[in-house]
């Protein structure tokens, strides 16, 4: 059980959490022969309404595939925020996207990125996924940088080496703020 | 030698369908099950095979029926407002005794619902879905890995019982994604229909007396007649009441007389179980989460989780009912199946729901709940 | 020869004397020997109705289903096996009332098969209610002070809808029957052929002409030969019944586009 960290990506619809959750399973499932599972919530808008995803990796079967317990939780929009805050055991971290989330005060360990001015600092404000993916694990040991970025390699492969190039980087623009945050 | 893939449920039933070697997929999109369709419009090509988007559920069904006849073996995918479309010629599936298999990935309703929800209220309509007596085959995955692993069997049974196979699978699974085995065609076994042998002139394509009779392919040599309406052994219109009679009784009896081979169950810590979560599909898996933590604190809890809804795994249940202090079946419908079980408790011990149809899934602490209610 | 494609055990069939049924059979069984297609081959799909009946009198492979799907599990058939010769026999109410949807769809696509709609203008074996082709003012058992509503002309649905060969006749004139249906089993595609008979039984009898000769006189009287139909108003048209071909065309049918699909995936893989 010790093994076992719960994630989740929450934003609104469009944002890319699911291809953020899935990559991250993806690296631990394929690249570190791990166990996961991504689960997600969405609304029948494709755009705009609340939306998560729930990542969960251990070395056991796993069954219950939604976060009961979550390790750490990434808001990348109000909305998500809204649902999270204040609800997280004290040492579970909440980061939020700054230039999405306007926080307020309700103790527990809220951490503040500008994760959309980065990605659009990195040429492409579509990095954003990618550079929460990193975030996530540099906060939390639940894959390892070489898996996540061959999970991008893969999954960018059709796009050419510029668009893989750009994504890595991202990632480990994330992975670096994520490390910091840890600390 | 198997690949591992990570994947979506819905993704691992098109590769277990093309695995057990279906070749034809006739459907409607319709959400959660729309990425069944997606990647089965990629792959059936690949494999020389066809898929083709009807004008609605009731055309789609058809045309499954239709390829089957022609010696394909054919699937759709839908949901509940689907199954109901398709209702009407599953009837002509059940009738006419031709195989296919009809992938049913629930979600909240009655009506339209809340499309992109879970639910599993769709276990009465996959039994009595069509109007008539009859049985019928309904199989229920848990994982991801059983998208794949069960859709084989759902085709295998297709094929051995010439009936249509119901694939109950959920939102929750159908959309969850994990790690999976896409089998080896040498690590899976691929059962096909049994085809005449006979002189042409002497088939029979509804005959009784040996069981189950062969189908032949349109194209072949054998000439038939497939029939949805009352038919004679040879597919012809056939209204006499002794007829009648013998069809209905082998339409019902072909599936429960072989209820203990196509019965399929999974035990979990229940060697000394006192209490037992008796589960299916996604739900079955907040109740192994229910166990794992209910046996961490000391507590003899186990799972029998349902693979096969339909026909009802008799024995199985039995043999839980005649040993258990008490079981708890949770559903994500206001119970459908809890019946079932409630009918075959002869000792008449604590018989509890834990339901729920707000469209959350069934979280492993209110199972937990019930069964500490039971337990007192 | 013919009777080798007819279930003669079967016989007499249980079709009204008057019915029209027989001779439109005669005419597709007739085309599929001219060509000495199998019975191994050739499959007749049949809907609901008296017209539903025909695949009991056959003996090529048939297939029974339901009312107004015919078309929806022929076009599984054709699909999964482009090689068989696909015949999808519908009443007026499988083929354009119940079964519509399947039936401009299926033009649509282009499925190489035949289907034969005999249009008797209402429903027969029920007992005579109005369907989608029953005209306006007639009276039938659920119009009983006359038909309020507009019927189909079901050759133009199905040519909007993109059939490539699409035709009407009558049982009257049996040597156009013949031709119709021998060019569109010729044709590559979708083929549709409408043929206008009669139900003295029950269509008759609700509308004064309570005999086979009466009605057949009824249908010759308002039949019009389509390049005569092409000069007329549409005033002038109501109520007639115009024969003859409204579309032949070269399309590329369904199975031929999707194996082209198939065989250029083979190609990216080799």
């Amino acid at each position: 059980m010790s093994t076992e960290k719960q994630i989740i990506i929450s934003g609104v619809g469009g944002q890319g959490m699911i291809l953020c959750g899935t990559l991250i399973a993806q690296a631990a499932v394929l690249h570190d022969g791990r166990r996961a599972t991504l689960s997600s919530e969405y609304g029948v808008e494709t755009r705009g309404t609340f939306a998560k995803s729930d990542v969960i990796i251990s070395d056991e079967e796993i069954y219950f595939p939604d976060a009961t317990e979550p390790d750490l939780v990434l808001c990348l929009a109000q909305p998500a925020y809204e649902r999270y805050a204040g609800t997280l055991p004290p040492d579970v971290p909440l980061v939020y996207n700054t230039d999405e989330v306007t926080p307020r005060e309700t103790g527990g360990r809220q951490l503040g990125v500008a994760i959309d001015h980065l990605a659009r600092q990195l040429g492409n404000p579509a990095t954003a996924n990618i550079i929460t993916m990193g975030i996530a694990a540099g906060l939390l040991d639940a894959v390892t940088p070489e898996g996540a970025k061959a999970a991008i390699a893969g999954f960018f492969s059709k796009k050419g080496e510029k668009v893989i190039a750009l994504n890595q980087k991202a990632f480990e623009e994330g992975l670096k703020i994520g490390r910091e945050l840890k600390k | 030698m198997g690949e591992l893939r990570f994947m979506q449920g819905n993704e691992a039933m098109t590769e277990g369908a093309i695995a057990a070697g279906a070749r034809f997929y006739a459907g409607y999109p319709i959400t959660p099950s729309s990425e069944v369709a997606e990647t089965s419009a990629i792959r059936l090509p690949q494999v020389g095979g066809l898929y083709v988007q009807m004008e609605d559920e009731i055309g789609s069904i058809a045309a499954l029926i239709g390829a089957s006849c022609a010696g394909k073996k054919a699937y759709s995918a839908t949901s509940g407002p689907g199954i109901s479309l398709m209702a009407e010629n599953l009837g002509v599936a059940v009738m006419g005794e031709i195989p296919i298999v009809l992938i049913d990935v629930q979600r909240s309703g009655p009506s339209t619902g809340l499309a992109t929800k879970p639910a599993q209220g769709d276990v009465m309509q996959a039994r009595w879905g069509t109007h008539g007596d009859h049985g019928i085959i309904t199989l229920t995955p848990s994982t991801v890995q059983e998208c794949f692993d069960l859709m084989v069997t759902a085709f295998n049974y297709a094929e051995r019982y010439r009936t249509p196979v119901i694939f109950l699978a959920d939102e929750i699974i159908g959309h969850l994604k994990e790690q999976v085995i896409l089998r080896s065609p040498e690590e899976i076994t691929v059962e096909n229909r049994k085809t005449p042998t006979c002189d042409p002139k002497d088939y029979r394509p509804y005959a009784y007396d040996g069981g189950i009779a062969p189908l032949a392919a349109y194209g072949s040599e054998y000439v038939f007649k497939v029939n949805g309406s009352m038919h004679d052994e040879m597919g012809r219109p056939c209204s006499k009441a002794d007829n009648a009679d013998r069809v209905i009784r082998h339409l019902t009896d072909k599936i429960e007389a072989h209820r203990d081979e196509i019965a399929l169950v999974k035990e979990y810590e229940m060697e000394d179980a006192e209490y037992v979560i008796i589960a299916y599909g996604g739900v079955a898996r907040s109740a192994l989460s229910a166990m794992k933590k209910a046996r961490s604190q000391g507590k003899k809890v186990g799972v029998l989780r349902l693979i096969t809804l339909w026909p009802v795994p008799e024995r199985q249940i039995a043999a839980v009912m005649a040993k258990a202090k008490a079981v708890v079946v949770p559903e994500m419908n206001l119970g459908q199946y809890i019946g079932e079980i409630k009918m075959r408790n002869p000792r008449g011990i604590p018989v509890a729901g834990v339901n729920r149809v707000d469209s959350y899934p069934i979280q492993p602490a209110e199972i937990l709940a019930k069964l500490e209610e039971v337990a007192d | 020869m013919l009777q080798d494609y007819l279930l003669t055990e079967k016989l007499p069939h249980f079709w009204c004397s008057g019915c029209g049924n027989g001779i439109v059979l005669q005419a597709i069984l007739r085309s599929i020997d001219k060509r000495h297609w199998t019975r191994q081959e050739t499959v007749i799909a049949t809907g609901i109705g008296c017209w539903g009946k025909a695949d009991d009198y056959v003996t090529t492979n048939s297939f029974h289903g339901t009312h107004g799907r015919a078309l929806a599990f022929s076009t599984g058939i054709k699909l999964a096996n482009p090689s068989l010769k696909v015949f999808t026999l519908m009443g007026d109410g499988d083929g354009i009332t119940i079964g519509g949807n399947h039936l401009i769809h299926a033009a649509r696509r282009n499925v190489d098969l035949v289907a034969v709609m005999v249009n008797n203008l209402n429903y027969g074996m029920t007992g005579g209610q109005y369907s989608g082709t029953t005209p306006k003012h007639a009276f039938t058992k659920t119009s009983p002070y006359g038909h309020v509503e507009q019927n189909f002309d079901v050759c133009q649905v199905v040519k909007a809808a993109g059939g490539t060969f699409v035709a009407r006749a009558t049982v009257y004139d049996v040597v156009q029957l013949n031709q119709l249906i021998d060019k569109a089993v010729d044709h590559k595609g979708f083929s549709f052929v409408e043929v206008i008979s009669p139900c003295p039984t029950h269509f008759g009898r609700s509308n004064k002409m309570p005999s086979a000769p009466a009605m057949m006189r009824w249908i010759k009287e308002n039949t019009i030969p389509k390049a005569k139909a092409d000069q007329m108003t549409r005033e002038e048209l109501r109520g007639k019944f115009v024969t003859g071909i409204f579309e032949d065309t070269e399309q590329e049918d369904y199975s031929t586009a999707y194996q082209r699909v198939i065989d250029s995936l083979k190609e990216e893989k080799a």
